[in-house]
């Protein structure tokens, strides 16, 4: 079966069936600031945890939850677990996260 | 700072006893020796690590404090740090190396401050002002973009994508850029190119002390709820559009995208 996947702009967010157990819940709605002030983030309204470990966000949602951001459109995440993953590319020095 | 420490020590053994005396006379200063006076000198020890201590390890006596000349236009703690070599930036963007090279050029070509700040006017972290959005970035760059003066090349040499935005707001369109690509192929997902072969033409090098030096290939896509167009590096082994996008989130080829914004 392939993967499903969710985008919103520079962040894919995948489901998975686990997060880590040693994820710590990272207290903030906020996944990821653009280098000018884009935001991405948890609907406010959402009961949604964030959870991190080594760098890698992960969503829990038992309801399902809104993502917003001032540009793009929201995506709506059925109720689930996700990985957040930050889009790369190849830069001159290599691969690196998408700079926006 | 290997290079200052070695001009601290070691001293000659014949000066090992003078500068005993000094240490004990002033505490919180360190002896130096200054290769063009040929001589020990006294320096404070903060101003000798975070500032004037540049002149010693380029063996010139300090003509000016080029931490206070950086300071009058205006230049933060952190650009600083990254306009004096120390620092590389938010995600690692300048080469720390070139960035001494050339701040240490300018210090020693400089007699003044004002032909110091001269030698590094292009390098000066300044603000530009573009919709409601106010960018912090180098003056070279703000002048070519008040100057509508940038080329197809200038978007190659940029690494960020907001910055590259900011070269198609001002003067070249996406269609110049893509004048100087080659289409490998094209699906619904986007185009793929690779850079046109000029003959013996070096491909374009990074405008600042970027890291690195290699030429990815590049994915054309457009943000479904922005319009906003991109064009990502991918590397070059891949032929189909849709492959290398999924390469851009680290997915199987096989992944879907269920959902877009």
């Amino acid at each position: 079966m392939s993967q499903k996947v969710y985008r919103q702009g520079d962040l894919a967010f995948i489901p998975v069936t686990d997060i880590p157990k040693d994820a710590k819940a990272a207290n903030t709605r906020v996944i990821r600031t653009g280098e000018n002030g884009g935001v991405h983030a948890l609907e406010e309204k959402s009961s949604a945890v964030m959870y991190e470990m080594n760098g890698v966000r992960y969503i829990l949602s038992e309801d399902g939850v809104g993502i917003v951001h001032g540009e793009h459109k929201k995506v709506d995440l059925p109720a689930g677990k996700y990985e957040i993953r930050v889009q790369r590319e190849l830069g001159q020095e290599g691969v690196r996260d998408v700079i926006d | 700072m290997e290079d200052l420490k070695e001009l601290v020590s070691p001293l000659p053994k014949s000066e090992v006893k003078k500068v005993k005396s000094l240490f004990a006379l002033h505490k919180g200063r360190v002896v130096v020796r200054c290769k063009e006076c040929d001589q020990l000198e006294l320096v404070d020890d903060r101003a000798f690590h975070t500032n004037i201590g540049h002149w010693y390890a380029l063996g010139l006596h300090p003509r000016f404090s080029p931490v206070a000349a950086l300071k009058m236009t205006g230049q933060t703690r952190a650009e600083m740090s990254i306009l004096t070599g120390y620092s590389a930036g938010g995600n690692n963007r300048y080469k720390v190396e070139e960035m001494r090279k050339i701040f240490y050029s300018a210090l020693k070509t400089a007699r003044t401050k004002e032909e110091f700040l001269s030698l590094m006017h292009p390098y000066l972290f300044a603000d530009l002002v573009s919709g409601d959005t106010t960018y912090r970035l180098e003056t070279g760059f703000k002048e070519k973009y008040e100057k509508r003066e940038f080329t197809p090349d200038d978007f190659f040499k940029e690494d960020s994508q907001e910055l590259r935005r900011l070269i198609l707001r001002s003067g070249i369109s996406i269609k110049d850029v893509k004048s100087r690509l080659e289409l490998i192929d094209k699906d619904e997902e986007g185009e793929l190119y690779r850079m046109k072969a000029k003959g013996n033409e070096e491909p374009p090098s990074p405008r600042f002390p970027f890291r690195g030096d290699r030429e990815p290939n590049y994915l054309y896509v457009v943000c479904p709820s922005t319009g906003q167009e991109y064009l990502l590096g991918v590397p070059q082994n891949f032929t189909k559009p849709k492959d290398a996008r999924r390469w851009t989130f680290g997915l199987e080829p096989t992944a879907e995208f269920v959902k877009e914004a």
